[in-house]
């Protein structure tokens, strides 16, 4: 054997052990479609059953019936093709992109048919899992966009001007952004109790640390409640700041938390299980809260409703009090 | 809350099945304002299944991706029942031969015409 026979079978040895590492095969099929041989293929296809059959003794029969037809036009028209398999497998489906070539003689004959398979699995599931997360992504900005429109329209119908309806839906917005910042840095888990206290109220009052204090344990809250729980203290804040305790520097809130009976009936995730309640004092005697205010109604409707509780917003001879219930499954 | 007599659904009573609140009491808001005699909004697709069994209803608005999941398990049981829906989805690709799609974020009149439609082709079927 000549030296550089020598060395050509040595760069065929080398480029067949790199191959077998790789997600990449080999076939080589006659004119008629007739398997000759296979290199580095799939464990589990048969190939040496099906050397010297076709691609129907390879594959299930649809699978086959494409991918025959394609090599039939590689070798008819003497041109190349690309070709697609996919592939029931026990661990889930295998997926393969097939290059054609057709393998001429000195004049331009079609002897044969060259398939180079590249398994590409793994990046098709990686795909699969990139185009559900945009589908998550998506629903869940369109939900937003329409709990915006929803704050908007509520917010509307009790606005007196322009500029009021903007200061409270910006406030709202804001509210919401910022527990939902909280939400997201605990990975979608919820947010602590105190945690929400301290965003909600902080952009309103500056020592607002020291004026809201938390009496009880410090629950961890699931994100629906801790959407609206944010919300309604934002309103609490908002209210307080103008016509309530935190408008003087030596009001007080007070925010108790006491746990409920229903607190440890697994059972039931609907029960009352957390009662909230939000007191003020300092400012002397409140009068009644304006019942049409969207925010008497975000406070005494709808977050009891989102949260599954009961709600109480009371004036008093001390300052404004509101009780809230939570659910059980609002609660870590 | 403002209630249209003979408004566009007049008479009807409507189930909402929606997990997110604030969308929730909107679309309770448009259904009662477009006139119809109820709208109830539940926030799982058990809850929902409870209502049906104990009121009812005469069209159910639908959200596509309740937290709790299976709400295509729940439209299999209302297709079967034949008790019409609407489906309110978030997806531009969502499109269903069972029912109406309204995209959220839907107008008032969005979620009214999509009721509207699914109203005139259930009478039809």
């Amino acid at each position: 054997m000549s030296n550089e026979r020598q060395g050509l079978n040595d760069r065929v040895e080398k480029a067949l052990a790199i191959l077998s590492g790789t997600p990449i095969s080999f076939s080589y099929q006659d004119a008629e479609l007739r398997y000759v041989w296979f290199e580095n293929a799939p464990a589990e296809w048969a190939v040496d059953e099906a050397t010297g059959g076709g691609d129907a003794d390879l594959f299930p029969a649809s699978s086959a019936a494409s991918l025959t037809a394609a090599k039939a036009e590689v070798v008819g028209n003497a041109v190349s093709r690309k070709a697609e398999l996919t592939l029931d497998h026990p661990e889930g489906q295998r997926f393969y992109d097939i290059f054609l070539q057709p393998d001429c003689d000195a004049d331009g004959n079609v002897i044969g048919v060259l398939s180079s398979i590249v398994d590409v699995s793994d990046r098709r599931r990686s795909e699969a899992i990139r185009e559900t997360l945009l589908r998550e992504v998506t629903h869940r900005s369109k939900n937003l966009l329409a709990i915006v429109m929803s704050l908007a329209a509520q917010t509307s119908r009790t606005a007196r001007t322009v500029d009021d309806f903007l200061d409270r839906f910006n406030g709202r917005v804001q509210s919401m952004s910022r527990s939902q910042d909280l939400i997201t840095e605990a990975n979608w888990r919820g947010a602590q109790l105190s945690e929400l206290i301290a965003t909600q109220v902080e952009s309103f009052a500056a020592r607002g640390r020291q004026q809201v204090v938390l009496h009880g344990r410090d629950y961890y809250l699931k994100p629906n409640a801790a959407l609206y729980v944010g919300l309604a203290l934002h309103e609490l804040a908002v209210n307080s700041v103008q016509t309530g305790a935190l408008a003087t520097p030596n009001g007080r809130v007070s925010v108790a938390v006491t746990a409920l009976p229903g607190f440890n009936d697994r059972a039931d995730p609907t029960t009352p299980a957390l009662s909230l309640m939000w007191s003020e004092t300092g400012e002397g005697p409140v009068e009644e809260p304006d019942r049409e205010e969207f925010g008497y109604v975000l406070l005494s409707r709808l977050v009891p409703l989102a949260v599954g509780g009961a709600s109480e917003l009371s004036g008093g001879p001390d300052g404004l009090r509101y009780a809230l219930t939570l659910q059980r499954r609002e609660i870590e | 809350m403002k209630r249209t007599a003979g408004g566009p659904l007049s008479g009807l009573s409507v189930l909402i099945v929606e997990d997110e609140f604030l969308i929730a009491v909107e679309a309770q808001r448009i259904i009662e304002e477009a006139g119809a005699a109820s709208a109830w909004p539940v926030n799982s697709v058990d809850a929902a299944r409870k209502h049906l069994a104990n009121q009812s209803v005469d069209v159910v608005i639908l959200d596509m991706r309740l937290g709790d999941g299976d709400s295509g398990g729940l439209m299999a049981e209302l297709l079967a029942c034949g008790t019409p829906f609407v489906i309110a989805s978030g997806l531009a690709m969502t499109h269903s031969h069972a029912a109406v799609v309204v995209m959220k974020p839907y107008r008032d009149i969005d979620l009214v015409d999509a009721i509207l439609a699914t109203m005139a082709s259930s009478r039809n079927s």
